[in-house]
């Protein structure tokens, strides 16, 4: 099965069944990329939490890259994030919470869209974007300030609706494990599991233009982390990049000077929060910006962090 | 040296001090006939283990008289497991898990070299806070010459003079304290920050921020910005965050210089210490005339061990609404879980429990008190609302809009969601996810009309980030956590408050613009449009006064 199969499969598996609607057992993968099938029920797919654009899934389908003031369309029981852009009217996520791999737009701040044209039926008149990334840019524009009534439209099947979650339980039991992987990674005296001791590269994404607060960022970097201290580095090297990226028509579009510094620091300051010999980490940045391409522009915003093992220490001699 | 009190207050506390005192199952209630069946036959386990323990103890020795009111400076009170003080909804209920004491002695009661103490601005009375109610009642009673009003900072500046009620307009009007901040600001090592944004006084009321000694261009440029005291009690709860790092900046938490213990930052409103043996230290400093916590006037600082007696008393101490005038008792059988100081005391609070989720509930339930809108009952029908007003917190979607700390971290702005989604701690109300936001109340062009306060300027540098909402010119009553960060994007926003003993430490937010809490509710609805309707609004106007 290739990408563009286990991603449409996804995109069916990941949409619960609705109630009381009947269902056509009509799969993505028979509608052509970005069109309206009237035959179709609407809705049926669509789930309005697309999968982040990753290096893996960016050739799935049709790439569009725009800016574009997002709005808000009020629905029940959550509402939808769209765009327009060249006419067409682009479903962007609906509003989940924080565990969406896909960041919210924000009014007063235009976005960059970085998507494929899924072949999810439309949303209203919405086409959907599945895989996308969602950068909101940090300068405000107030032309952007559209909140508007509910039509009707909307997601069936939201992964998680406005109001309280239903699972404290569940999630306090995942904040006490990540509470205790967490003081056990701070300890000094880490006791390091089992790793191939190879010179390793991480590379963390970022959002067009954000040097802090990546979406999810902190958690790659601590698997970067955990990696060095299971290793026991000798030398942990984080290079902060900025890049380019070529719209769709046509045009490019440079990150602020200076972000590839943030990343870098925001980086450093995660690691120098665990107990590395001093001089093991270092930071350095590189301030021209990566050139863009128009297909991997979003691959270059990153953060790489170079792991080079430590010769592995003996046990202690026991009397 | 006890103070003289207000003639309903002396009697109440005195009703309270002789059921303490004759060992019998005290309730100070002023419930009506609706309470529950079996209301009158359960008594509170915590008033027994109080009364217990103080007939075991005046066996033993004599101890002071019970705290009952105002405490000054070095006066002389046992301090109870267990106190019950009237105030305008019924009674709030404060205890301290540990073995009454005699408070003269007592670090937290201890006369400093300004002739304050931390009970000073932290009264049992008013639910470990003070109130504007305490404020006046100090100034009638002294004519001003409690070191309440000290010249520091109980006053709108220094250089007022100080006989004058009008020079302490902003304590006594509004509860609110000067806090002068070094500009620009310092790191934990006394180093300065150097800020992404020019500040500028546009409208000094007081006089304090151009003043030529105080103000910002004064040799020891400071800003001085005015905020109320924060309630010194279930602190436990407010010592760490949920997560391991801040989710709304992707980094770790900020370690304590002294314990390297990862901070919550949740203590003070601009998040400006990292424990609460720091902010002993800073009180000291800022508020007592110790040596301030970096750098030297004369004074010595606070030590740390004494700090530490401090904390250990302060995470023993936990506060609550005990009684409602409408809906009885809450030490009885089917009261809400949440409410009550029984519920703070068995709590988790550290590490806090998130409980915006069903299955949870921010206050757990309030089932056992839902009941129709008007069943002739005024009991029944008070319990009724403060079930809705809880459901409304909880459960009814609002548009949180150009909220820094809320909409700007990835979720989306507007973020369409419920009260609880930033009120989430279970027990308190206040954020577990650590860091500050502006809400609006210091900054133009939401915060409420406050000509009293000094309005500045904020001007920020071009290759800043700027605020997310308001751009790189703001107008703002309170720089907030950006006088501590000097970053632009920090203007104005400042830590939310826990809810419990709300009805005891009026006014509200922290620079007190909400006199009632009315008028706080007023607040939410203008600023996030909600439309509330007038039953709404006093539904969760009972629901917070019983907390």
């Amino acid at each position: 099965m290739n990408m563009k199969s286990k991603l449409l499969l996804a995109a069916v598996l990941l949409a619960a069944p609705v109630p009381g609607i009947a269902q056509k057992q009509i799969l993505p993968a028979d509608l052509p990329p970005g069109r309206v099938s009237e035959a179709l029920p609407r809705d049926t797919y669509v789930t309005g939490d697309p999968m982040r654009l990753t290096a893996e899934n960016m050739n799935v389908g049709e790439r569009i890259t725009f800016v574009s003031c997002p709005y808000v369309r009020d629905s029940d029981p959550t509402p939808l994030w769209l765009a327009d852009y060249n006419g067409e009217t682009y479903l962007l996520r609906a509003q989940q919470n924080l565990s969406a791999s896909v960041r919210h737009p924000q009014l007063k701040h235009r976005v960059l869209v970085e998507g494929i044209i899924s072949p999810e039926p439309r949303l209203g008149s919405a086409i959907v974007l599945n895989p996308v990334l969602l950068s909101v840019l940090p300068e405000i524009d107030l032309e952007c300030d559209r909140l508007l009534p509910a039509d009707g439209t909307a997601i069936k099947n939201p992964k998680r609706p406005p109001g309280p979650g239903v699972d404290g339980v569940r999630r306090e039991e995942g904040a006490e494990r990540g509470r205790q992987n967490a003081a056990r990674l701070w300890a000094v005296d880490y006791t390091p599991d089992p790793v191939e001791r190879v010179k390793r590269e991480f590379e963390i994404l970022w959002d067009f233009d954000h040097g802090i607060g990546a979406h999810g960022s902190y958690g790659q970097v601590l698997a970067a982390v955990k990696y060095a201290r299971d290793v026991e580095a000798s030398k942990v090297e984080i290079i902060g990049h900025r890049a380019s990226v070529r719209l769709t028509n046509g045009e490019t579009i440079v990150e602020r000077p200076g972000v590839e510094k943030e990343r870098a620091e925001t980086v450093l300051t995660i690691f120098n929060d665990h107990p590395f010999a001093p001089g093991v980490v270092t930071a350095r940045w590189d301030p021209s910006p990566r050139p863009a391409d128009g297909v991997t522009d979003f691959t270059k915003r990153t953060v790489s962090i170079i792991v080079t093992p430590g010769p592995e220490s003996r046990p202690l001699a026991r009397n | 040296m006890r103070k003289k009190l207000s003639v309903s207050r002396r009697t109440g506390v005195a009703i309270i001090a002789l059921l303490v005192a004759a060992g019998a199952g005290a309730t100070v209630s002023t419930a009506d006939n609706s309470r529950p069946a079996n209301a009158d036959a359960v008594d509170t386990q915590l008033q027994r283990s109080a009364n217990s323990s103080t007939s075991q103890r005046g066996a033993a020795r004599a101890m002071p008289p019970p705290v009952t009111g105002y405490i000054l400076p070095g006066a002389n009170f046992t301090f109870e497991r267990f106190m019950e003080f009237p105030n305008s909804e019924g009674t709030l209920a404060v205890t301290y898990n540990g073995e009454p004491f005699a408070t003269a002695n007592h670090p937290f009661f201890k006369v400093r070299p300004n002739g304050r103490a931390c009970v000073t601005c932290h009264q049992p009375i008013d639910a470990m806070g003070i109130s504007t109610k305490t404020i006046k009642e100090r100034w009638a009673a002294t004519n001003g010459r409690d070191p309440l009003f000290h010249a520091s900072d109980g006053s709108n500046c220094p250089h007022l003079p100080q006989n004058d009620p009008k020079s302490h307009s902003l304590l006594l009007e509004h509860g609110l304290f000067r806090v002068g901040l070094p500009w620009p600001p310092k790191d934990f090592n006394g180093n300065a920050i150097e800020p992404e944004f020019e500040i500028e006084v546009a409208m000094d009321p007081t006089g304090c921020n151009t003043h030529a000694e105080y103000g910002l261009n004064s040799a020891h440029p400071t800003v001085s910005v005015y905020r109320r005291s924060r309630m010194a009690a279930n602190v436990r709860y407010l010592e760490s965050a949920q997560a391991q790092s801040n989710t709304k900046t992707g980094l770790p938490l900020v370690r304590d210089p002294v314990t390297g213990i990862h901070s919550s930052m949740s203590i003070m409103s601009d998040a400006r210490v990292t424990s609460l043996a720091m902010q002993a230290q800073d009180a000291g400093g800022v508020h007592m005339g110790m040596g301030p916590l970096y750098g030297e006037n004369g004074h010595p600082k606070m030590t740390r061990e004494e700090a530490d007696q401090l904390v250990e008393f302060e995470r023993n101490v936990h506060a609550a609404q005990q009684s409602s005038k409408l809906a009885g008792r809450f030490d009885v059988a089917g009261t809400p879980r949440a409410l009550g100081v029984k519920a703070m005391i068995e709590g988790r609070g550290n590490p806090p429990v998130n409980g915006n989720d069903t299955d949870v509930g921010v206050f757990y339930s309030m089932e056992e008190w839902r009941g129709p809108v008007n069943s002739g009952n005024p009991g029944a029908d008070f319990r009724a609302s403060v079930a809705r007003g809880y459901d409304i917190f909880f459960l009814k979607p609002i548009w949180l809009r150009d909220v820094f700390g809320i909409t700007n971290f990835g979720l989306g702005n507007p973020y369409k969601q419920t009260c609880a989604f930033c009120h989430n701690t279970l027990l308190t109300g206040h954020d577990d996810v650590p860091g500050w936001m502006d809400l609006g109340t210091n900054n133009f062009p939401h915060a409420s009309s406050a000509p009293e306060l000094p309005t500045f300027k904020i001007t920020c540098k071009a290759n800043a980030l700027p605020h997310p909402y308001l751009g790189r010119e703001i107008y703002t009553h309170d720089p907030g956590r950006a006088l501590i960060t000097g970053k632009c994007t920090d203007v104005g926003a400042l830590v939310m408050q826990q809810f419990r003993g709300i009805s005891s430490r009026a006014p509200y937010f922290a620079n007190g613009s909400a006199k009632s809490l009315r008028e706080v509710v007023d607040f939410y609805d203008r600023r996030f449009n909600v439309g509330y309707t007038d039953q709404e609004k006093q539904d969760l106007i009972n629901f917070l006064s019983v907390l």
